[in-house]
């Protein structure tokens, strides 16, 4: 009924609007981010021709159920994010507009060069976002690395158009199926690097220990939970939709994310500071689903996807609000914000104890960072189990024993992290109320209940998974190089 | 052409990775993207093919240039220039903070 | 010792991209023009310059998507150096020759730039260089005379409505033809000025939109703090 180009276009007319009104940016984000959380429900599915010419001549939008259920979850996320920010994005509001609409482009196209102009919209719109935080060193080295990478994309397409001939992604699909992979590989790995950057793959993750490390609350969800989902869905799209690739190219990408997983965990182990903690296990389930989609395990994938990019949302906004807390002694609440002495509090250790205080806070983060440690009676146990299942399944036994070992040394560090958060005091002392640290935070009531709403819809989705998994094998069965589609139930392991 | 592209591109590079002088680099991003743009028209040029436009002396040719190509590049071009004006403008706020326009010497304050 | 690093890297990925895809004789191997996509857009042109029916009318998205990265980096570019207010004076003195030569070359400047998107269908150019002429022009202002500012909110009034104005046509598209940004007006005789339908119309939106957000840029780094 609706035309679902208009998720795209929307946002960018109001954002070409807000210049000429420049007071009345922030309700103008307001409108354009409700519209599109409740249009994304009632747009068409199928394949959206614009301009009137056939394609491979013309642009195509495809929407089918992988795009769709990608495109609800990335709208309805923004939305919360921007509605639960709404002090920091009087100064960037238009820019969220653009960054919006660049996003939904990316999910939704049709054409690979199409993909490269989207993928620059929104590289340009977080390149802003990040700078809102002033230190402006992380900001230049993620630029560079991130025009790096879409050099690299686009010089890939180039090759694969003087192979092949065209652009659209329907017409390359039917042409790698039937004349072969190309003689040469250089198109796919020039591909492949450059979506690595956006997706944290090893050799070119340099930028995320700076900008994740030094998130606030709307940086830190829009990057790694955001845009990192968006990125890893279209790597999907392309790497199974898209390209065929043979066994050698395959098992190289895929070492690279094995490499990719290990040194996150590993990082992630030995680090004290809250946000690097979290930004490590963002880099370790990159590459975990990025692993998985490449190995034809494309519902498992957008499974992992999904619960990463809730569990990311709640810990990272909790953890931009909890390094910012101050000494109540010291400041009044307007005090320290009329002189903007924040104190950037990373260490764990100087936390220890400050969900005593805020027993709510608590709630949200430790659900969310359970699930991301796969424990049972949570969403995330329920995504590990069948990423393992499947796999044996098939007869695979190198790639689930690595698998295992990361989600050891994962919840070894998950829970030492909210150990040290819940309980004051050192090691080996009791723990008594003066332990507590003198340090807290001010955070809005209305963050706060979102926040456990969303965690308790992870525990929700834990107990009864069906809805997730009927979305996810809807979702994988519009790729093509996808072969499993079993799952475990909790009751019983009927199939 | 191709291999004045590639040899441009590669030059961008080779400047990327040892320089650390910020305006240097952003001037290497350039030329890696002028390498590639002339890369991208030299994939549309076959032999003895002329430009895409029809006049009234060419009205029926057939051996046109592929004008995809074309178009790509123009995009590409503009794309470029965007990025260098938000890179330059990050390397005026880096000096009126850093006090320099070197990489090592930022790093180590 | 890093140069030698980079240097053998450089070389490494130049012999692999030589022994993959080029073939004996130095020669790119790539499919026969013939049978590529690009061959539809030869012969079937809706305006005599085929770049520019493949740029505003086969691939028009793409076109919109390129005007936004603009957009995006000239509000990038006011939002870091927003603060900025009074024009940074220049260390030498205002040259005599460049003040007067301004005056006679800015006419003609501006005018070649409006000519180059207004004939954009129909010669090569089109909306993006006469854009950038214009732009041009304005920084040659700047530089010839230290104490000038153009008027800018009635720059980024045009940029604005120019961009709104583009969406809204593809919006009008969708309103009477069924498809975003299709082509609704009259397509004419090949090789007239007043022919091809929209794509005029929109390549004047574009050249005005990017001769003003130039300007804009422009005159941000043009400034410095008090």
């Amino acid at each position: 009924m609706i035309r679902p180009v208009l998720l795209v276009v929307l946002p960018l007319l109001i954002a070409f609007l807000s210049v000429m009104f420049k007071k009345q940016t922030k309700p103008l984000l307001l409108i354009a981010v409700l519209i599109n959380a409740v249009v994304v429900f009632v747009i068409d599915k199928g394949e959206y021709i614009i301009g009137n010419h056939m394609q491979p001549y013309g642009i195509v939008l495809n929407v089918d159920n992988y795009s769709l259920y990608a495109l609800i979850v990335l709208n309805v996320l923004f939305a919360l994010l921007v509605l639960l920010n709404l002090a920091k994005i009087t100064k960037i509001a238009s820019i969220l507009m653009i960054a919006l609409g660049g996003l939904n482009g990316l999910l939704m196209t049709g054409d690979l060069f199409n993909l490269f102009v989207f993928l620059e919209i929104s590289a340009i719109a977080a390149f802003m976002i990040v700078a809102t935080n002033k230190k402006l060193i992380h900001v230049f080295n993620y630029m560079i690395i991130g025009i790096v990478g879409s050099v690299m994309y686009l010089f890939g397409v180039i090759l694969l158009y003087s192979q092949y001939g065209t652009l659209n992604m329907n017409k390359m699909a039917e042409l790698m199926t039937t004349t072969g992979t190309p003689a040469t590989y250089i198109p796919i790995i020039m591909i492949f690097g450059g979506l690595a950057v956006e997706t944290k793959l090893l050799p070119f993750n340099g930028w995320v220990k700076g900008v994740l490390g030094n998130s606030d609350s709307l940086v830190g969800p829009m990057i790694g939970s955001i845009y990192s989902g968006v990125m890893l869905i279209v790597f999907g799209r392309l790497f199974t939709d898209v390209f065929v690739l043979n066994d050698q190219v395959r098992i190289l990408l895929s070492v690279i994310a094995i490499v990719t997983l290990i040194a996150g965990e590993v990082s992630a182990f030995s680090t004290m500071k809250l946000r690097e903690i979290l930004l490590y296990s963002s880099v370790a389930q990159s590459g975990l689903a990025v692993l998985l989609f490449l190995n034809g395990y494309g519902s498992i994938a957008v499974l992992v996807v999904f619960a990463n990019v809730l569990a990311k949302f709640i810990l990272f906004m909790l953890a931009g609000v909890m390094t910012n807390s101050h000494k109540k002694s010291e400041h009044t609440e307007y005090e320290h914000i009329l002189n903007n002495t924040v104190d950037n509090h990373d260490d764990i250790s100087t936390l220890a104890g400050i969900f005593v205080k805020n027993p709510l806070n608590g709630v949200a983060f430790s659900v969310a960072s359970l699930s991301l440690a796969s424990l049972p009676l949570f969403f995330g146990f329920f995504v590990k189990i069948n990423v393992l299942y499947s796999m044996f399944l098939r007869g695979d036994y190198v790639l689930p024993a690595i698998i295992l070992a990361t989600s050891l040394v994962e919840g070894a560090y998950i829970i030492r992290m909210l150990v040290v958060l819940w309980n004051p005091g050192k090691e080996g002392e009791k723990a008594t109320k003066e332990a507590v640290t003198s340090l807290n935070y001010e955070i809005d009531q209305l963050v706060c209940m979102v926040l456990l709403l969303i965690s308790l819809s992870l525990v929700a989705l834990g107990i009864s998974p069906d809805l997730a998994i009927d979305r996810a094998d809807e979702a994988g069965a519009d790729l093509e190089y996808n072969i499993s589609t079993e799952y475990v139930e909790l009751e019983g392991g009927k199939e | 052409m191709h291999i004045v592209g590639i040899v441009l591109m590669l030059i961008g590079v080779y400047g990327l990775i040892t320089n650390r002088h910020i305006i240097k680099m952003i001037v290497s991003i350039n030329v890696l993207e002028i390498g590639l743009n002339i890369f991208i028209i030299a994939v549309g040029y076959g032999e003895n093919t002329i430009a895409p436009i029809l006049t009234k002396s060419n009205i029926n040719a057939t051996n046109f240039a592929d004008p995809l190509p074309q178009a790509l590049v123009l995009t590409a071009i503009v794309i470029g220039v965007g990025t260098t004006a938000i890179l330059l403008a990050v390397a005026r706020k880096l000096y009126q903070q850093y006090g320099t326009y070197d990489l090592t010497e930022m790093e180590g304050k | 010792m890093k140069k030698l690093v980079a240097v053998l890297l450089v070389g490494l990925m130049l012999l692999l991209l030589f022994i993959n895809m080029f073939d004996g004789s130095l020669e790119f191997n790539k499919m026969d023009l013939a049978d590529v996509d690009g061959n539809y857009y030869a012969k079937n042109p809706i305006v005599s310059n085929m770049v520019t029916s493949v740029v505003v009318d086969y691939r028009s998205f793409d076109t919109l998507g390129e005007v936004t990265v603009l957009f995006v980096s000239s509000l990038g570019v006011a939002f870091m150096l927003g603060g900025l207010t009074t024009r940074i004076k220049f260390k030498h003195d205002d040259s005599f020759f460049l003040r007067i030569g301004v005056k006679v070359l800015f006419p003609i400047i501006v005018i070649v730039g409006v000519f180059m998107f207004v004939h954009g269908h129909l010669t090569p150019g089109g909306g993006f260089p006469g854009g950038a002429l214009i732009g041009g022009a304005m920084l040659f202002k700047y530089i010839s005379d230290s104490k000038y500012r153009a008027k800018i909110s009635a720059f980024k009034v045009l940029e604005g409505t120019m961009g709104s104005i583009y969406v809204l046509l593809g919006i009008v598209g969708i309103l009477v033809g069924n498809y975003f940004l299709q082509n609704i007006l009259d397509i004419g005789e090949l090789g007239n000025l007043i022919s091809g339908g929209l794509i005029p119309i929109i390549y004047v939106l574009i050249g005005l939109k990017v001769g003003s957000e130039l300007t804009g840029i422009f005159d941000h780094f043009m400034n410095e703090e008090v």
